[in-house]
Order: structure tokens, then sequence, then C-alpha cells
């Protein structure tokens, strides 16, 4: 999940993994209809199980099936909400996850694991990293069930380290350790190597983090563009 | 013509206006409108109840709608309808429709619209206006040749805006069943199809279908016989696009609200959204608010600096009439709205828009800015004020008299106030990074009076919201890139600070284009005078 910037986003083209028989589904009045609840289910079910990195993700179907709750509250399954809240954390910091909460209805925010995941939701949007490993830590019910996504630690940690990556030059080791949500040496020495960090040379404790555009703090001078349509008026007299 | 003529002899005293003519109407008109209603029978007191000038009204609006002359109808539909109301209905509907409908069709719907606009709807007057417009739509929709018939774009953008009205009116009637009557409980669940969300969502999706803005049938091989669509049946279909935006924004669902724009082009001024300014001020407006709660401040900062600035230019122009006032008051909402949003992302906008809204807005802004309990208190009253009327899908449980009162107005609030209480990190530290070029944590810390941990996540927080995602021209609404919002940017070494400010540079260009339009005008001008002296001085010397 990178996000580098100047990424164009594409919400409104269709992901690679929707089949037809779904896209269809959404793009027709069948998105109104009951009785595809079970079918854009399963497909959430695919979309949490597939480990493609990029492609697993489908945002207007998931908001479909929200939708289909949000008119029919009999067929409200509160696993899949969760699923698809779960899907919307490793989308920070995409606008994913409040796009989904404006659609549930108010009752359901109060259930207990809906509620978890909004309180992690929070915790990831305000920076608060170490203390979203904890709230996890101490909810193993809600933590099976997010991370049988596929990909939802890492994605989460990836997501993490590029917000570092952009703020930070250099950053103490211990600090970043528990930002990443990391207990073990092995694993954190394993993924900042994969993400171009290096710990400093005379100071054990300093990580170095590449320089790039976002966190060297350059200052940038916007110049002026000039579009085709302020110079028709010229060239047109030019003869 | 004719309005003019009542408008001056009918000023007076309405019992003996409908009583003098009454009499002559008897003599004229009566006989070969209504000659052979057996109903009309019993329905004849209640026409004769009728000032004669409304039932001339009436007669005249069905005569130009049988002749199609929009033009005319436009006329009578927007002034006369409303110099007609003012003088006599102000205060009691108007006559019922079953008297109207003895004179015209499509005169119903006026009746429900002044009855939901200046009075207190009753239940069965929900239920009925319902039914009518079910019927409108069905001789629109199941009609086997298309109707024939044309109104006015006015009337027809009207006509898909008061529905949409009314279901919303409809559904936050039903919200709160605490303070319902039995007997309005029992009819409301009597009757669980009308004003329903799907069979609304139906009539909008049917009426784009009908109309085909873009071709419906791809088949390759088989003729496709393609009949064009009336004036009727693709204004309506258009107008349907933006009441999808609409319910979808009522709805809290904002990625399919835009979608429902795809095929329309936002600020292209020769759009068919702009012959109405109703219909123009409203899909700007939801536009704006769907940016808005999508997280996309910069973009809905430019639809609503477009859209006012619109308004501003052509606010003289404006005829007097309810939509003026609808205008304005949307215009004022926008304000409100914009305020929030150049709150959460500083940006640079137009100099009148600016002027505009700190005037309206200035003390709002002000607080805001302070980002402390107080200001997220002016978000949440400025917001409640602008944003739409929402509504909830389903029915309550009218079985539990206990149950609370849906209120999707506040659940949309608080998590967009949450969202704003993230956000407002990015104006505070912006206010205080700006003076350096390079500082230490601990001093930054010292001035926000917060522990430098905190600091910390503030910092890290400011980075992941100073970016959002942005409109390219060219794209399709929901479309952009992720661009920075903020003309402030940072990176921490250790313990301190690196500042740096993106600046504009100097704009050379448009100064050079403005001078040589100018150069070119003068030597334009020189060259006419050039080729006209020397017949002059022919004149002059032939003379």
């Amino acid at each position: 999940m990178s996000q580098e910037i100047n990424t164009p986003t594409n919400s409104s083209k269709r992901p690679d993994c929707r089949s037809d028989e779904i896209h269809t589904l959404i793009n027709t009045l069948e998105r109104y209809n009951g009785n595809n609840v079970p079918k854009l289910e399963s497909y959430l079910e695919q979309q949490c199980q597939s480990s493609e990195e990029s492609n697993n993700y489908d945002l207007q179907a998931n908001l479909a099936l929200l939708k289909l709750y949000q008119f029919n509250p009999k067929l409200f399954n509160e696993k899949y909400v969760v699923k698809i809240l779960g899907k919307a954390l490793m989308a920070i910091p995409g606008p994913d996850f409040n796009l989904y909460l404006y659609m549930l209805n108010e009752q359901f925010t109060s259930i207990s694991d809906i509620s978890s995941v909004i309180e992690l939701k929070d915790l990831l949007e305000s920076a608060h990293y170490t203390r979203f490993w904890e709230v996890l830590k101490e909810n193993p019910g809600l933590k099976s069930q997010l991370e049988s996504i596929v990909g939802f630690v890492k994605n989460i940690q990836v997501m993490i380290a590029c917000n570092i990556a952009t703020t930070y030059q250099t950053i103490y080791v211990t600090e970043a350790k528990s930002y990443l949500g990391f207990e073990d040496d092995e694993g954190f020495t394993g993924f900042i190597s994969k993400e171009g960090w290096s710990v400093d040379k005379s100071d054990q404790g300093l990580i170095n983090l590449p320089l790039h555009k976002q966190n060297e703090a350059k200052t940038v001078v916007i110049s002026e563009q000039i579009r085709f349509a302020q110079l028709t008026k010229v060239i047109a007299s030019s003869h | 013509m004719y309005h003019d003529h009542f408008d001056e002899d009918f000023a007076g005293d309405i019992d003996v206006v409908a009583n003098t003519y009454a009499t002559m109407e008897d003599d004229i008109e009566e006989g070969e409108v209504i000659e052979d209603e057996i109903a009309m029978q019993n329905a004849k007191a209640g026409v004769d109840a009728i000032p004669e000038a409304v039932r001339n009204f009436v007669l005249n609006l069905q005569r130009c709608i049988r002749n199609k002359s929009t033009s005319d109808i436009s006329n009578m539909y927007d002034g006369q309808f409303n110099r007609l109301t003012e003088k006599f209905y102000t205060k009691k509907p108007w006559p019922k429709p079953i008297y109207i409908e003895t004179l015209t069709n499509e005169g119903n719907e006026l009746y429900y619209r002044h009855i939901y606009s200046l009075l207190q709807p009753t239940i069965d007057v929900r239920f009925n206006s319902y039914q009518n417009y079910c019927l409108l739509f069905n001789l629109i929709l199941n009609a086997q040749t298309p109707l024939d018939l044309e109104l006015p774009n006015q009337w027809l953008w009207d006509i898909i805006d008061e529905f949409i009205y009314q279901y919303q009116a409809f559904c936050n009637y039903r919200s709160n069943i605490s303070k319902k009557s039995p007997e309005e409980i029992e009819s409301l669940k009597s009757h669980p199809d009308v004003w329903n969300t799907c069979s609304v969502l139906n009539v909008l999706y049917s009426l784009i279908h009908n109309a085909g803005p873009k071709k419906v049938s791809t088949d390759e091989d088989g003729t496709i016989e393609i009949r064009q669509p009336t004036n009727l049946y693709k204004m309506l279909g258009y107008f349907s696009h933006v009441g999808l935006l609409r319910v979808h924004c009522l709805l809290g669902d904002y990625t399919l609200a835009l979608q429902a724009l795809e095929n329309i082009e936002l600020g292209n001024p020769r759009a068919l959204y702009t012959r109405v300014t109703a219909c123009h001020v409203t899909v700007y407006y939801y536009v704006g608010f769907a940016y808005q709660m999508m997280r996309r401040y910069a973009d809905a900062i430019r639809i609503f600096v477009q859209i006012l600035t619109f308004i501003l230019r052509t606010r003289q122009f404006h005829p007097r009439s309810y939509q003026f006032d609808s205008v304005n008051k949307k215009g004022d909402q926008m304000y409100a709205l914009l305020a929030i949003c150049v709150s959460l992302s500083p940006a640079r906008i137009d100099e009148h828009i600016h002027i505009h809204l700190r005037e309206k807005y200035g003390d709002h802004q002000h607080k805001m800015q302070r980002g402390d309990k107080e200001a997220l208190d002016v978000f949440k009253e400025l917001f409640l004020y602008a944003c739409p009327k929402f509504v909830c899908p389903c029915e309550p449980n009218y079985d539990d008299p206990k149950a609370p009162a849906q209120e999707p107005q506040k659940y949309q609030a608080n998590i967009f106030l949450k969202e704003v209480q993230l956000q407002l990190v990015v104006p505070t530290l912006r206010s205080f990074l700006k003076l350096y070029t390079a500082m230490s944590l601990d001093k930054l810390s010292n001035f926000l009076e917060m522990d430098e941990s905190d600091l910390r996540t503030q910092l890290l927080m400011y980075k992941q919201r100073s970016r959002q995602v942005k409109w390219i021209p060219g794209s399709s609404l929901l479309d952009g890139e992720i661009s920075p919002a903020t003309d402030l940017d940072f990176g921490i070494q250790q313990n301190m600070i690196y500042i740096a400010e993106s600046k504009i540079g100097r704009r050379y260009a448009d100064w050079f284009i403005r001078n040589s339009t100018k150069f070119q005008d003068m030597v334009n001008t020189l060259e006419v005078k050039q080729r006209a002296a020397p017949t002059n001085a022919e004149t002059t010397a032939a003379a």
C-alpha cells in the first residue's frame, strides 16, 4: 500500500478483482435488491482472503453492501461490517472509514465490536500508534477477527512506517519500535531494512530515514502555470 | 394580456370579484369545458366557490398546455401562480384538487406543493400527495407513446425538487414517533409503501432510463430504433441525476452521490443545469457538501467559491420569486460551509467571496481557528445550520413508543465533528510553525503547553492530515490525486524540527498577456486611423 504523493486515486474505476457479475450488480438497480446480500458478502470474504497487495479492496462494492444493510436492517450482519471496517483501517489515510461510517445506522455503532473498531480508527488517525497496538491486544476477540483479513497487521505497519518516513529524518529505535508494534528485535530489523531504513553507525539507538521530498523540508517556489486558454487572444491576433 | 388585465381589475375585494365574474363565467366557459362531467354536479358548488381569477388561471393554464406554448406556461407558472397565491391563499390551501381536476390534470401538483410550503400538512395530505406524484409519474413513464406534453424547464425541475423535498419532509416527520397519536402511527404502519426510499429511487432511475442521455441499449448487430426523447423526458431525466445526487447525500452515501453526476460536466457555462438557477445552485451545493464530507476540503472550497461567485454576479437578475429566497438561503448556507472548509484547510480564495465571507462569518472563523472546545461548538453550530436534512431510509419501530427518535442529523454531525477535531491540528500547528525555519521540539511543546510525546503525535498527525485528494481537471468527480494541502512542510531530525514554507513565485505571465493585448488593441486602432486618414485627406483635397 504505497502512499506516494501525486499518485492518482481512481476510486471511481473498477478494481481488477471485481468480477463482471459484481460489476453489473453494483451498477444497476440490482444494488438495491436485498437478495444480493450473500453475493456481496462472499465477495467481501474474497477481498479479505486475497493476498494480492494492490487489488484486493473494492470500496464501491462494500459501500453497496452497507447500503443494503442500511435499507434492510434485518439483514444486518455484524461480522461483515467489522470486516469492512477492518479493510477501511488498512486504507487510512484515505477517508474510506468515515464513508462507511456515514452509512451505518446509528444503533449499530454501539455494538461493542464495532465501537471498538471505531476506537482503533481514532487512535490510528490521531497517530497514537503505540496505544493502537495496546488496545488491539486487549481485545483478543476483535484482534482475531481483524487478523483474519490477510495482510492486516503488515498493512497497518507499512502505513505507519510511511507516515513516519514523511515526518522524520532520524528517529529513535525505541520510538519507531513502539509505533510499529514490534515486540521482538528480529521482526523489527527485518521490517526496517525492507523499508530502506538504516541504523546510525555512530549511535545505535538512532535510525536514519532516506531523505525525500516530504521530509527534507525544502522551500518550494510555486511557479505560475499558464493555461492555453489564457493565450488564445494573443495567438489569435498574431495572424 | 390576460394577466395584466386581472392584475389591475382584480386588485379589489375578493368576494366582489368572485361574484361578479362567476355569473359571466357560467355563460361562456363552463359549458364547453365541463359539459360531460356528471360528477361535476356535486363539485359544482366547490367550483363556484373558487375565485373567478383563479378559475380563469386554471383554464388558461390548461389551454396553454394544450397548445404547448412553453413560454406562456412558464409565464403563468412563475408569475401568476405566485401572485394568485399571495392574494387568495396565504392562509389556506388552494381549492381541493378534485375541483381543479375537473378543470385540468396538471394543476394538482401545485396544490400539494403549496400546502407543504405554507401550511402544516396533515398525514392524509402527505399520503394523497404521494399518490398524486405516483399518478403523475405513472402517466409520464408508462405511456405507450411518449406523452405529448411540454412544460417549462423550471416547472420540471420543481417537480423533481419538490418530490424529493416531500420525501425528505415525510421521513423527518415519521422519524420521531413518541409525539404521534396512536391513529397517526396506525396509518403510518398500514402504508409502508408511501414515500418508501426504494420507490423514490426507483422513480428517479426510471426517469433517467427513459430520458437516455446516454445510449441504453448497445446491441451491436441488432437494429436499434432510437427514438429521440422529447424535451419533457430529456429534462426530467437530466434533473433526476441531480435528484439522485441529492437523495444519496441525504442518505449519507457521498460516493454514490458524486457518481450520479458522472455524465454531467461541472463548470461548463453552457451545461443544461444552468438553465434553471435553482438546479444550478443545488448541484453545486450537494457536490461541495459531498466533497467536504469526503475530507476533500480543497475541492469543496473550489466548488463553493465557483457557485457563490455566480450567485453574487447574477444577484440582480433573479426574479423576485420563491426561487430567489431559496437561492439566497442556499447561498448563505454555503458561506457557512465555506467558512468550515477554510478553517480546516487554509487556502487563498477569491477576493470578493472572501470579503463576503468575512462579513458573514468573520467572528465564527476567528473562533474556529482557536481550536479549543468553543471552536468545536462553532463548527457544530455552522454545520447543523448548513447541512442538508438527512433522512433515515427505514421506518422507525412503530411498536415501541419509547424507541429513541431517529436523528440522522446528529449522527452525521458527530462523525464530522470528530473528523474536525482531528483536522484542527493542521491550522493550529501551522500557525506556530510558520514563525520559524528551525526550532527544537521542547521549545514548541512549551508554546503549546503539551508534553513532548504528545507533540510528536501531533506532528505525525499533521503530516497525515496535510495531504488531500484533489480533483484534476478533466477527470470524473470522484478521481483526483493526493497532493499537499498546506503551504508548510517540515522534517524532524532528532529533537529539531526543520520547517519550510512553499512560496508562490512572482506572476509575470498575466502582466505580459494583458499588456500585449492592450498593445495589440492600440496597434489596431492606429491602423484603422491610418486607413481612414488618406480618405480624409482626399476629401479635403476634393473640397
